[in-house]
């Protein structure tokens, strides 16, 4: 141990900044020690969570296991079951209990089938987690109501609609992504009533995440896309018109030829897109008229529709575009012309090729 | 005045130069730390709610292309091609651009997956070196996502130039072949892309890890340990402090000025519109992140660079002295090339967080550090001649320096502790300890010198390109 009046005479002779340095190194030092020690521990807490939660998660499953083969069909608890939940609520006093046992409940839920699903989510509400699900949609932190609502939809919460429906424009994407779930996963199509009263946007990640939830609704029914195809929320249209392509709702010819002229050249394209996709060959007129107003991107598009319904009355506007600067078009264009024209593509050819297009002329050639 | 007090006043300046230097690096450092904390926080929180398996089955999910440029790689050519056609994501392809490799890399690939020359329309928007024997796709339609193009030697940047080409998506990951990529890595990098609606995410970049000593099987990470090398050992503690903390700052500062040219993913078109990659430079990660950037920035169009802290893709680090600062030495040269080029953005508040924050940090603290502590180095070797050491001051300014360098480094351990927790096993957590304190004497030292001989090798060796780069190759273990 380094005597007091040693540190107090060494600190004394020293400059001011020696001192300040002194101070911080013996501040870095301590600070130091404690996050070795620290880590050590933290490790060592790592280690044993990890073995806590294997361990809960086996005891949990054997309760769910028994208390699943103790239901009778159309019969409430039987005593059997009643201790079982009695005995799984004292454990459930900690957070990660509860979050050990809703996981071991899910993963079962994998893999049952049937009826067994049911008893599940009834168990969960047995539990009184149901509650604690909808009372985490009070927090202030997102994250907490994220989880929430998560919860909810997996365990299929009907009640909690209203207060999930408060969700619908959080702040947080991750809560409106939750929220969307939501509503479809509980209520399928009807769900996708939600999107009346969206002002948020919608991206492209959360588009995929309610498409596929959509493939999961087991119902002969097609959603209702077209009304939302007018929406004034531009990411409503969008994904309005992904379930138009997804559902082949070719009922909505008319909005969809609208939308051509929409102001977000985002819609436009996806519109271009899936009147290629759905064949509707009324749109090449109006697309050939407005051609000079869009974007390269969207010109584009109306070329790739061309390739895919072009016919001998497009040959003069494509034969404009041959030798567009924009070389896909361009691409695009002696392809179709090939198509449709195959004598006058064999006519030009040899004049597109001194413009310094040898090669395309040769790929589109050589391939048929 | 007489001369003797000029004198003093002069090296009075100079050391409270050296010291509001090492205040400014400590402060900020913390600072750095800070932010990390809060963006790992935060990207754990989100990522908990995501459902990767969505976009694996959906078609709405946009095309990818891997770009991999390759130059005698025979050894391990195969296999690398393999592990990458292995990634799990909807709507991809590999692109392996063969740059004039003098081996047999070709025939290894044309022989082993059942190649063929194909009719392939390039668009060339970036110039590059020409096409050699060709375009090469699988007759076999399990291989019927790879494309295989020679070309003639031109460099990485070239390559992966030909590779922006030949894309027929809209993203591209470029990555380097010997890379392990894991299966989800795609369906995490492409997710910025997809997720933002207020701004245009314009790259992603992922976290890069040492592979050596972990056990690889048929292009999979089996087993992940702790390398037995010092040099490795002391470069996983680098990565981490990199990766976990310098990187996930910056990206809460929406300031990456690099992203790292083993993995990392572009917006191809903007990737194009700017050029491509550089090749003037043997920095082209780098450079093309800045130049997007500054592109973005004069369009004056909000945009991001996203980054993915997740272990995504595991890389084989140099095992011996010579090739680690031969690596270095790159590195230096093209972060001095970068700044140099772009030096326009430097102070420049019309670049906003790019031109008043990340710049200068780099400026500061990357390309000046090495010069500045050679500089203390000279100094303090003058007042030891002239006598005028304090040694009290100098014992106490080594041991701060020291605790603080370490303490940065637990810093870094403690983030990967707390959010993904590779180095489970027993014993790991006290060989990264004693790693972090002996790194500031085993590993600082060669990093200053292979940053002095890239600054020499900058300005007196101009010739000088990228260093050769010896691997074992990962596959082999």
């Amino acid at each position: 141990m380094v005597p007091p009046q040693f540190i107090d005479s060494f600190l004394k002779d020293l400059p001011s900044i020696a001192k300040i340095i002194w101070i911080l190194a013996t501040v870095f030092f301590f600070v130091l020690l404690s996050l070795v020690l620290f880590l050590k521990v933290v490790r060592f807490r790592l280690r044993k969570r990890e073995a806590y939660i294997k361990s809960e998660s086996e005891k949990y499953e054997i309760s769910i296991v028994d208390y699943l083969y103790a239901y009778e069909d159309n019969k409430g608890l039987n005593s059997d079951q009643e201790k079982l939940i009695l005995n799984i609520k004292h454990t459930l006093t900690t957070s990660i209990n509860r979050k050990v046992f809703v996981n071991t409940l899910l993963k079962l839920k994998g893999e049952v089938s049937g009826n067994m699903i049911d008893v599940i989510n009834q168990l969960y509400k047995k539990l009184g987690l149901d509650q604690r699900a909808l009372s985490k949609l009070k927090s202030s932190k997102w994250h907490i109501v994220a989880i929430g609502i998560r919860d909810l939809r997996r365990f299929k919460v009907l009640e909690a609609q209203n207060e999930v429906a408060k969700c619908i424009n959080h702040s947080k994407m991750e809560v409106r992504r939750q929220a969307y779930l939501y509503f479809i996963n509980l209520f399928g199509f009807k769900g996708l009533e939600f999107l009346g009263n969206l002002k948020s946007s919608i991206s492209i990640w959360d588009r995929i995440g309610i498409l596929e939830a959509l493939q999961g609704v087991k119902s002969q029914e097609t959603p209702d896309a077209g009304k939302w195809l007018s929406s004034k929320n531009d990411y409503v249209v969008l994904l309005a018109l992904e379930l138009v392509r997804v559902y082949g709702l070719r009922e909505t010819q008319e909005e969809l030829l609208q939308l051509i002229q929409h102001e977000n050249s985002e819609i436009r394209l996806k519109t271009i897109n899936v009147l290629n996709y759905l064949y509707i060959i009324e749109a090449k007129e109006l697309l050939i008229k407005t051609y000079e107003t869009l974007t390269v991107k969207e010109q584009i598009a109306v070329f790739e529709l061309l390739e895919n319904m072009g016919a001998k009355e497009e040959e003069s506007f494509v034969l404009k575009h041959v030798t567009s600067e924009v070389f896909e078009i361009k691409v695009l264009a002696l392809k179709i012309l090939k198509q449709i024209d195959a004598p006058k593509f064999t006519g030009i050819k040899d004049e597109i090729s001194k413009l310094g297009n040898f090669k395309v002329i040769d790929f589109l050639e050589n391939t048929p | 005045m007489d001369t003797s007090s000029v004198a003093y006043y002069i090296l009075l300046v100079i050391h409270f130069l050296f010291l509001g230097y090492s205040f400014l690096v400590l402060v900020c450092y913390g600072i750095l730390a800070v932010y990390s904390r809060k963006e790992t926080i935060s990207y754990l929180r989100k990522n908990s709610f995501v459902n990767y398996k969505d976009i694996l089955s959906s078609r709405l999910a946009p095309g990818i292309s891997i770009i991999a440029p390759a130059y005698n790689e025979s050894l391990n050519i195969v296999e690398n091609v393999r592990s990458l056609l292995s990634t799990h994501y909807a709507d991809y392809d590999v692109i392996i651009v063969n740059d004039g490799s003098t081996d047999d890399s070709l025939e290894k690939l044309i022989k082993a997956y059942n190649l063929e020359k194909v009719e392939y329309l390039i668009n060339e928007r970036i110039k590059t070196k020409p096409i050699r024997a060709g375009v090469f796709k699988s007759k076999n339609p399990a291989f019927e996502r790879l494309i295989v193009v020679d070309k003639e030697n031109g460099g990485k940047a070239d390559a992966l130039n030909v590779g922006l080409n030949i894309s027929k998506n809209d993203y591209v990951a470029c990555i380097d072949v010997d890379c392990l990529l894991m299966e989800d890595s795609l369906q995490k990098m492409i997710k910025p892309f997809l997720e933002y609606t207020d701004r245009k995410v314009i790259a992603s970049g992922g976290v890069i890890r040492i592979a050596n000593s972990c056990v690889i099987k048929n292009g999979k990470l089996i087993d992940i340990n702790y390398p037995k090398v010092t040099l490795v050992r002391l470069q996983i503690l680098e990565y981490l402090r990199s990766f976990l903390l310098g990187r996930m700052a910056w990206s809460k500062l929406n300031g990456l000025l690099v992203i790292s040219g083993a993995f990392g993913m572009f917006d191809k078109n903007i990737a194009i519109k700017v050029g491509g990659y550089s090749t003037e430079t043997v920095g082209e990660d780098m450079e093309i992140v800045v130049r997007m950037r500054r592109y973005m920035e004069e369009q004056n169009k909000k945009y991001k660079v996203a980054y993915i802290p997740d272990p995504l893709c595991w890389t084989e680090a140099p095992e011996s002295y010579k090739t680690f600062i031969s690596q270095r030495n790159r590195w230096t040269r093209g972060t001095i090339e970068t700044l140099k080029t772009h030096r326009v953005i430097g102070f420049n508040p019309k670049y906003r967080v790019l031109g008043m924050l990340s710049f200068p940090y780099w400026f500061l603290f990357e390309r000046m550090a090495p010069i500045i502590e050679v500089l203390g180095v000279i100094y303090f070797t003058v007042l030891l001649f002239v006598g005028s050491v304090h040694w009290n001051y100098v014992l106490g300014f080594f041991l701060a320096a020291y605790f603080s360098s370490v303490i940065y480094t637990l810093l870094a351990i403690f983030s990967e502790e707390f959010s993904f927790h590779q180095y489970k096993k027993k014993g790991v957590g006290f060989q990264l300890i004693k790693s972090a304190f002996i790194e500031p004497f085993l590993l600082h030292p060669v990093v200053l010198y292979a940053a002095l001989k890239g600054n020499k090798d900058y300005y007196f060796n101009k010739k000088l390109k990228w260093g050769k780069m010896t691997r074992k190759g990962l596959s082999n273990k």
